[in-house]
């Protein structure tokens, strides 16, 4: 059965791409366009095996969106990594503390992106 | 889809002075705002279309980042059936190879045998033409036999005159010649036919044997050459299949260099997002820059140049660390790898 990753985003370009890249390599692909719509993806299921979420986005940003992933029974473990366009080491501290698993930086490489992926998701 | 404020609007909200004397056609007002009215309200003008234009543009690539995207993806699923056919296509090679593997086995196993068969058929020959030797023999002593009986018979008739001659005497010896005649014709009779049924033995063996060595031979003609055509078949086949292989090989090949470049290529396109964010950015800040100009020249309070030029200063210097914090700037020093696990 395809592992199943929620792409959390309010850019249509990087939804898209993240979506077609993990779904060509095999996983199942749940979209949110921002952290509220996440959340309710979350509690309405299928529980996503890992969540890749944007920091910077309308209504709820990432940062309170992984705070309260962390908080919704079942996703206390469920590897979540963040890709944005920040990179200064404050924000990556603010997402670690509020219970993120990796930081990414967009761009990233189709080949990269797999690879981190399949890193966090053993057997995937 | 991030839900963006348009520029002009936000110009707006952020210089409601001058909008309303625009459109009130006050230009009358108190202070240094007067004598600059015009050249702010074509600025603002300006700062708009500039503003209109990179909002186009900003739509105009995600328009085309979305389109390439999909059209990508659509090459990459046909990409992926052809690769799953090709797949379906080598494991029914693989099975079609086994079946002939099998046959050519079960054909060597039947070669194997031909080749031995000529050396079984003369043999059985050998046996044959024994068996009419054997035939003629047993001819060469049935005609004994009529010999004998010939000369029984003989025999017979010159008893039966000798017992005329003895009279009387001789009626009891002439019954015996009688029955030396008579014998004598059953066994020239018997012989005769056991003469003549080995005379057909032989004639129906002799025709036997020329008849199965012609068709033998015409048998054996027919194997050898079905054993060619087998053999050249099996080459034909492994050279085919030896081509087949190698250019399928060559289209997985083709098919894996496909997908990995159109991960690539959707990796690219999220330079779309990248650019966005830096459009929107330089929009924010050039909005607050514009904020303060209008402030300072709407006429609603004295001139304050000093106090302008280090808000603007400032303006600047949030534009500049705000964008060394995103697209991972090597100048700065706070920021962290491009990909981390923590």
């Amino acid at each position: 059965m395809a592992k199943t990753i929620l792409v959390v985003d309010d850019s249509g370009t990087m939804v898209l791409s993240l979506k077609n890249n993990l779904e060509i390599a095999g996983f199942a692909v749940q979209t949110a366009s921002d952290g509220v719509k996440g959340l309710e993806r979350l509690k309405a299921g299928p529980k996503p095996d890992l969540i890749i979420t944007d920091i910077n986005m309308p209504n709820m940003g990432g940062i309170e969106f992984i705070g309260k992933a962390r908080a919704t029974p079942g996703f206390r473990f469920t590897p979540i990594l963040v890709l944005t366009t920040e990179s200064q080491q404050a924000r990556r501290d603010e997402a670690k503390k509020a219970g993120a698993t990796g930081w990414m930086v967009k761009p990233v490489a189709g080949a990269d992106l797999l690879k981190i992926v399949k890193q966090v998701l053993p057997g995937a | 889809m991030r839900a963006r404020q348009g520029w002009a609007a936000r110009l707006g909200a952020m210089l409601p002075g001058r909008r309303a004397r625009r459109g009130g056609g006050a230009a009358a007002g108190a202070g240094a705002g007067n004598r600059y009215g015009a050249a702010i309200d074509a600025s603002l003008a300006l700062d708009q279309e500039i503003g209109r234009k990179l909002d186009e543009a900003v739509g105009r690539t995600e328009a085309s980042a979305l389109a390439i995207m999909q059209q990508v993806r659509a090459l990459c699923d046909g990409s992926a059936a052809l690769t799953e056919r090709l797949q379906q296509a080598n494991a029914d090679a693989g099975a079609f190879e086994d079946d002939v593997a099998h046959n050519v086995a079960a054909l060597a196993h039947m070669e194997r045998f031909l080749e031995c068969l000529p050396a079984r058929l003369q043999h059985d020959l050998d046996c044959i033409s024994a068996i009419a030797g054997e035939v003629k023999s047993l001819s060469g002593l049935a005609e004994n036999v009529e010999a004998i009986s010939m000369q029984s018979h003989l025999l017979s008739i010159n008893a039966a005159i000798e017992a005329s001659r003895a009279g009387s005497a001789g009626v009891a010896f002439k019954v015996v010649a009688d029955e030396v005649r008579v014998l004598a014709a059953n066994s020239n009779a018997a012989a005769k036919r056991i003469g003549g049924s080995l005379g057909r033995i032989r004639a129906t063996l002799t025709e036997g044997l020329e008849g199965n060595a012609a068709r033998s031979a015409d048998d054996l003609s027919d194997i050898a050459q079905a054993t060619q055509a087998v053999t050249r078949m099996q080459a034909s086949y492994g050279r085919c299949s030896g081509s087949y292989r190698a250019g399928l090989a060559d289209m997985l090949e083709h098919g894996g260099a496909l997908a990995a470049g159109s991960s690539d290529v959707l990796g690219q396109l999220q330079y779309q997002d990248v650019v966005r964010q830096c459009v929107e950015r330089l929009q924010h800040a050039i909005a607050r820059r514009n904020d303060a100009l209008g402030q300072e020249f709407s006429g609603a309070a004295a001139p304050q140049p000093e106090l302008l030029a280090r808000l603007i200063g400032d303006i600047a210097a949030d534009y500049l660390a705000t964008e060394t914090l995103h697209g991972g700037d090597a100048a700065a020093h706070d920021t962290g790898p491009a990909i981390e696990l923590f």
